[in-house]
């Protein structure tokens, strides 16, 4: 299977952190091993609320997250096969009918999308994928059917 | 600088492994990093003195090999051990190599259209020469003599004699570099409150060499300090007992002001005091270290990497490391991420077994300090951890 890029929204974190319950953390740990094995990529955004998150996760004072932080940076961030870092300076502004919608916060993730030539964006917010269903050049899904599709 | 290594130990093939100015070996315990630097170490003992027999090749004082079966791939006595260097010199690429088995072997060296091949019996008293014959135009009138080690290169017109003097520099530039590699072995420090000078040898390899290397070289022991202040907060010193020939490694402690003995600091102090004496030595261009890092705290493992950067920057060095500290080779990473370090100036390779031959293979590193394959090598016992805690199924 030809590898694939992926924008993984914020949940991601939160599981590895265990704020949405072990169940989630423990798929989302599975997620993680399952990317660094995979060709598949993830792509982040350099000073974004993503990567902010990421940063308290590895100085968590819980053992278990802190392993998990540790193989997120070391196993699949630092990895340039796995993760495609951008820095805002490569950020290309978004399609004109996605600038028409109010993304709020969520701006980066799309602009993330668009620099990297992603192929998927994963997130947990189905208003999201209401708000920019019209937009044919984006390719949404929910992560609980993601992760039923990636991790089988 | 390239290493070529063939049936050497657990090295079956090695086509082609970049020195670059830091350059890390890691992988599992067994897997050959330190075959790789022995197989350097042989080559420069063939260049000091190849008038002996192939055994006194794998003796390093400070650990020896055994004799040639044990040494050669597989034990295997059909095999022939080949170690060899390419270094660039005045735009020319010169390729150095040995091959050798219990009896003797063949040397070769080339550069550009220039060949040279060699036979030669142990022990080599470099009584047998060969002549080179240049396709250069303008290199018509120059002949070059070569006993295996040293090229000696022959102008007939004066006005060549700068031509002349520049392809012997480049013919010689392996032989030199070779020469100026050193290892600073894992059995390092310094253990006694007092020492007297002794005779250091080509090596230096012991701690009374380094010890007496110190103590003759008022230069390098402020620059030493200096950083030794930076890696762990503490300066170094030598103290000489008047009217004795005995003299001390000291070191103080930059916030509370306790000066000790070296032997009475924690051996990662210790340890690198030793390592940077060598590192430091004006002769020393190549150096080998297994794991610079043993006992420093992670913080100070950071700053000792930044020295290293700086080290090879500013004195002109390049590091052949293994190691297996995932915080070294990170901390070398975010150097390249901040943009200390250019990632062409660190080469990481990852030894593995396949089957009874090691492999390395080359990590690529990017400018966004990130690197092919990440640091999962390193992390194999947190998967190990998160797999349990988490009680996930294999």
């Amino acid at each position: 299977m030809p590898s694939r890029t992926f924008v993984l929204n914020e949940w991601f974190l939160h599981d590895l952190q265990g704020d949405n319950g072990k169940a989630a953390q423990r798929e989302s740990a599975l997620l993680l091993e399952r990317l660094i094995e995979n060709p598949d990529r993830i792509t982040v955004l350099q000073s974004s609320p993503w990567m902010t998150k990421a940063y308290r996760l590895m100085k968590h004072h819980d053992p278990l997250v802190l392993e998990l932080g540790k193989v997120l940076n070391q196993g699949l961030l630092r990895d340039s096969n796995n993760c495609v870092i951008l820095g805002q300076h490569e950020l290309t502004p978004l399609p004109e009918e996605l600038r028409q919608i109010d993304l709020k916060e969520d701006a980066y993730l799309f602009e993330t999308y668009f620099a990297a030539s992603a192929d998927l964006i994963v997130t947990t917010d189905r208003r999201l994928i209401e708000k920019v269903a019209a937009i044919e050049s984006l390719n949404l899904i929910l992560r609980d059917e993601f992760l039923q599709d990636y991790l089988a | 600088m390239r290493l070529h290594v063939k049936n050497f130990r657990s090295i079956s093939e090695l086509d082609e492994l970049e020195v670059a100015p830091l350059t890390l070996l890691y992988g599992p315990n067994g897997a050959g990093k330190s075959s790789l630097v022995y197989s350097l170490l042989t080559l420069k003992n063939f260049i000091l003195n190849p008038n002996q027999l192939p055994n006194g090749l794998f003796n390093y004082t400070f650990a020896n090999l055994g004799n040639y079966e044990a040494v050669v791939f597989d034990h295997n006595l059909a095999n022939s051990i080949e170690v060899g260097v390419t270094v660039e010199h005045n735009k020319f690429k010169v390729r150095y190599m040995l091959a050798f088995d219990e009896n003797g072997g063949h040397l070769e060296l080339s550069h550009g259209a220039l060949n040279f091949k060699l036979d030669f019996t142990f022990p080599y008293a470099l009584n047998q020469s060969t002549k080179g014959h240049s396709v250069f135009t303008d290199l018509d009138q120059i002949d070059v003599t070569w006993n295996g080690i040293i090229a000696q290169v022959k102008a007939s017109l004066p006005a060549q004699v700068g031509e002349a003097t520049r392809l012997a520099e480049s013919l010689n530039a392996p032989a030199e570099l070779l020469r100026k590699v050193r290892i600073v072995p894992l059995k390092r420090g310094f253990s006694k409150p007092h020492y007297s000078s002794v005779s250091v040898s080509p090596l230096m390899i012991t701690e009374d060499e380094v010890a007496t290397y110190l103590s003759n070289n008022k230069y390098l022991v402020p620059k030493l300090s200096r950083y030794l202040e930076r890696i762990v907060d503490r300066d170094f010193r030598i103290n000489y007992q008047p009217g004795t020939s005995l003299f001390s490694l000291d070191s103080t402690d930059r916030k509370t002001g306790m000066a000790s003995e070296l032997v009475n600091e924690g051996f990662g102090v210790n340890q690198i005091v030793h390592f940077l004496a060598i590192c430091l030595h004006p002769d020393a261009e190549v150096i080998c270290v297994e794991e610079p890092e043993i006992h420093l705290h992670p913080s100070a493992v950071r700053r000792l990497a930044q020295a290293l950067v700086e080290i090879s920057r500013e004195e002109c060095k390049r590091f052949l490391i293994s190691t297996h500290s995932e915080a070294f080779l990170s901390a070398l990473l975010t150097l390249v991420a901040q943009g200390d370090l250019d990632p062409y100036d660190l080469a990481c390779y990852y030894a593995v077994k396949d089957g009874k031959s090691t492999r390395f293979e080359r990590q690529k590193v990017n400018e966004k300090g990130q690197i092919e394959g990440g640091l999962v090598s390193f992390l194999e016992g947190e998967m190990e951890d998160i797999r349990t805690l988490l009680k996930v199924a294999e």
